[in-house]
């Protein structure tokens, strides 16, 4: 349903393993992307030297032989803002979020199923296009800061002013994440429902408003002040102070 | 006989020591005495005979020098308490056959001091005891004179008089007290060698033993190292077997997923698909299980009211019946990621037995407790440890229903004991299981 409307977009695939690569560029043309694919970094750096080429996304494996996806990703976020999702062991913690900290738009661990790759790809792929011009704060920092709470973008997690591990599901991590993102702006259900969405390759099963709801039991515990406001008719909004860490 | 036995025989190595000591000192002690004593009254025997042949012979040679009427007299004024003379008229009556070989010795002597008295008669006045030497020297042919010298017994010095068993006591005492001293210290590389050996095993650490002591204990704390090095780079051997081909299954897991997507049959690649994703659960617990213990994780404190209300709230998200319970916070010091895990192995093991869970976060006294119960089949009393076995599952599970490799619960259980706390299940009332996870509330 993505495909046929837009313009296909350009997926440049790095992976080292003959047939993983092939069989990763069948299944994203069949799922409506334009595929290049090479085997390492070099082969990555000549391609994207080129001018012709109008690259969307780079899927990049972590381990592969040579330059590693890491070192690749440092270069590559040296000069250009391209999204890169990283192919990653399961488990890899330190892979996972060296990976992230150093500027990855997401990261998808292998053992992954079809699904969940396209839905990952899309999901990044309409967050950089939804912000062209002006990444969001959250983008480019490694953690967030908020009336002492600090969010750590990398590990995904979130610890509370008395320094307590809060721990946060993924949908309502990325719903604190758009939050953060636009602190003071009434954010509407849609929005929100958009930010939280990516994750879940299929239906949204609770709306937006249980999973806010859950998201402010966790972070206005009884006594707290509020910190998300329900605008009536409109949405939510974020009332705190947010600083990069 | 056993039990009195054991009852003299110590248990330890220092009192089994000791006690060989004390009952080689005592043995020395009594032999020592004894041959001193055999030694003195060997001397004392032969100077007394050495005195009887040189007063035989001067009887003899008085009695010989005067006549035969006086000589009754005369043995009678040389008479003592050691040599008692009378004089006999007539021929000395003949040696008694059977005492020659008693007395030969005597006889020997006698002539070397007074060679001339070839013609004496010795003989014991009492056989048995020979107590009084008894005898008749012929002095001429009017007569012998006939004698009886007492042989003494001194009075002998026995180990237990008392001036030598407060000797043997004391010195007893000494050397029990110094040998427990110096046993206890060499045994205790012994006892540090078999508490080494009862850590071995229960944390991932290498346990070093010292390698000092005595010759025997240095030789053991070596071998005791090399074997659990030997052990340790087996085990590792293993686990990284193991590891390696469930870290390689990922690629070709990956790469099934992919490829069946170009399966065109729905159901068969709905099929195909279902067997992938038990394949890459597999794989994703022996990992875990695998990489169990290497991972760094430290404790911090954690909200675990939120971690469970995550759990929860992702399975109800996921269409799974599940309720929970408990405070609005409850934060104490734990390994979230291995936590959060192991709290999930039990949600997930309870809506796959059970259809559905009801979670419980109970703050009790200086513990939380987390219950996780279904309303399932629950697990036989007897089946309840066994099946924190890694890789054991009951026979009952072994259903594509419910799937998993068997290290849920293993893992779980190691995540919770990490902590300092239990993990438990137990049947419930009206059907169903609950596993109890209780958790020391750590100071934060």
């Amino acid at each position: 349903m993505w495909g046929s409307i837009e313009q296909p977009r350009h997926i440049l695939v790095v992976e080292d393993d003959a047939e993983m690569r092939h069989l990763l560029s069948c299944h994203l043309r069949d799922s409506g992307f334009l595929v290049t694919s090479v085997g390492d970094g070099r082969q990555m750096r000549r391609y994207l030297a080129a001018p012709s080429a109008a690259i969307d996304l780079v899927l990049l494996d972590i381990m592969l032989p040579g330059a590693s996806g890491i070192d690749l990703l440092k270069d590559l976020r040296a000069s250009s803002s391209l999204p890169v999702v990283l192919l990653t062991a399961l488990g890899d913690e330190t892979d996972r979020v060296l990976g992230l900290e150093f500027g990855a738009d997401d990261y998808i661990a292998k053992p992954f199923g079809r699904r969940e790759l396209v839905a990952r790809l899309r999901a990044v792929l309409r967050r950089v296009g939804a912000t062209p011009e002006s990444p969001s704060p959250a983008v480019n920092s490694l953690a967030l800061g908020f009336e002492g709470w600090v969010l750590s973008i990398g590990r995904r997690e979130l610890v509370s002013p008395k320094g307590v591990l809060i721990d946060l599901s993924a949908t309502e991590f990325d719903l604190l994440m758009a939050f953060l993102a636009n602190p003071q702006r009434v954010l509407g259900r849609d929005q929100l429902m958009e930010a939280a969405h990516r994750r879940l390759g299929d239906a949204f099963d609770r709306s937006v408003d249980v999973q806010v709801s859950r998201l402010r039991r966790k972070i206005e515990p009884s006594g707290a002040p509020n910190l998300i406001k329900t605008v009536r008719g409109a949405g939510y909004i974020f009332v705190g102070e947010v600083m990069r860490l | 006989m056993k039990r009195a036995l054991s009852w003299i025989w110590p248990d330890k190595l220092a009192g089994r020591a000791t006690l060989a000591l004390l009952a080689g000192l005592l043995a020395l002690h009594v032999a020592s005495v004894w041959i001193h004593e055999a030694s003195l009254r060997g001397r004392q025997q032969t100077v007394r005979e050495q005195v009887i042949a040189t007063d035989l012979r001067q009887v003899w040679r008085a009695l010989a020098s005067i006549r035969a009427e006086g000589r009754d007299a005369a043995a009678h004024a040389l008479s003592g308490p050691g040599l008692e003379l009378h004089w006999r008229e007539g021929a000395a009556p003949p040696d008694q056959a059977g005492t020659e070989a008693s007395l030969s010795g005597f006889r020997r002597l006698l002539l070397r001091h007074a060679p001339e008295l070839t013609d004496v008669r010795l003989d014991w006045a009492d056989s048995t005891t020979r107590h009084l030497l008894v005898g008749a020297l012929p002095v001429d042919a009017a007569g012998y004179v006939a004698f009886a010298a007492p042989m003494f017994r001194h009075a002998e010095a026995t180990p237990f008089d008392p001036d030598g068993f407060a000797a043997l006591a004391t010195m007893a005492l000494v050397i029990a007290i110094v040998s427990v001293v110096v046993m206890r210290g060499l045994t205790q590389p012994l006892r540090e060698l078999s508490a080494a050996a009862d850590r071995i095993g229960r944390d991932g650490a290498a346990v070093r033993i010292a390698e000092s002591g005595p010759a025997e204990i240095r030789q053991a704390a070596r071998a005791f190292n090399a074997m659990q090095d030997r052990i340790r780079r087996l085990l590792d051997d293993r686990t990284q077997a193991l590891a390696a081909v469930s870290h390689d299954l990922r690629t070709p897991i990956t790469r099934l997923r992919l490829v069946a997507g170009f399966i065109e049959n729905g159901v068969t690649r709905e099929r195909v698909d279902a067997n992938l994703d038990d394949m890459a659960a597999m794989v994703e617990a022996t990992l875990l299980y695998m990489r169990d213990g290497r991972d760094a994780e430290a404790p911090r404190p954690t909200d675990l009211a939120t971690v469970l209300r995550t759990l929860c709230d992702d399975a109800a998200d996921a269409g799974e019946a599940v309720t929970y319970s408990g405070p609005e916070q409850a934060v104490t010091a734990l390994r979230p990621v291995a936590m959060r895990r192991a709290l999930g192995n039990l949600l997930g093991n309870a809506l796959a037995y059970g259809g559905s869970a009801e979670v419980r976060l109970i703050e009790a006294g200086a513990s939380l407790r987390v219950e996780v119960s279904d309303r399932g089949p629950g697990i036989p009393e007897a089946a309840q440890e066994v099946v924190f076995e890694p890789f054991r599952r009951l026979e009952a599970s072994r259903n594509r229903a419910t799937g998993g490799v068997g290290l849920g619960l293993t893992i779980a259980r190691r995540a919770v004991e990490a902590e300092g706390g239990t993990l438990r299940l137990r049947n419930r009332r009206g059907g169903g299981l609950t596993a109890v996870v209780e958790l020391p509330l750590a100071a934060v």
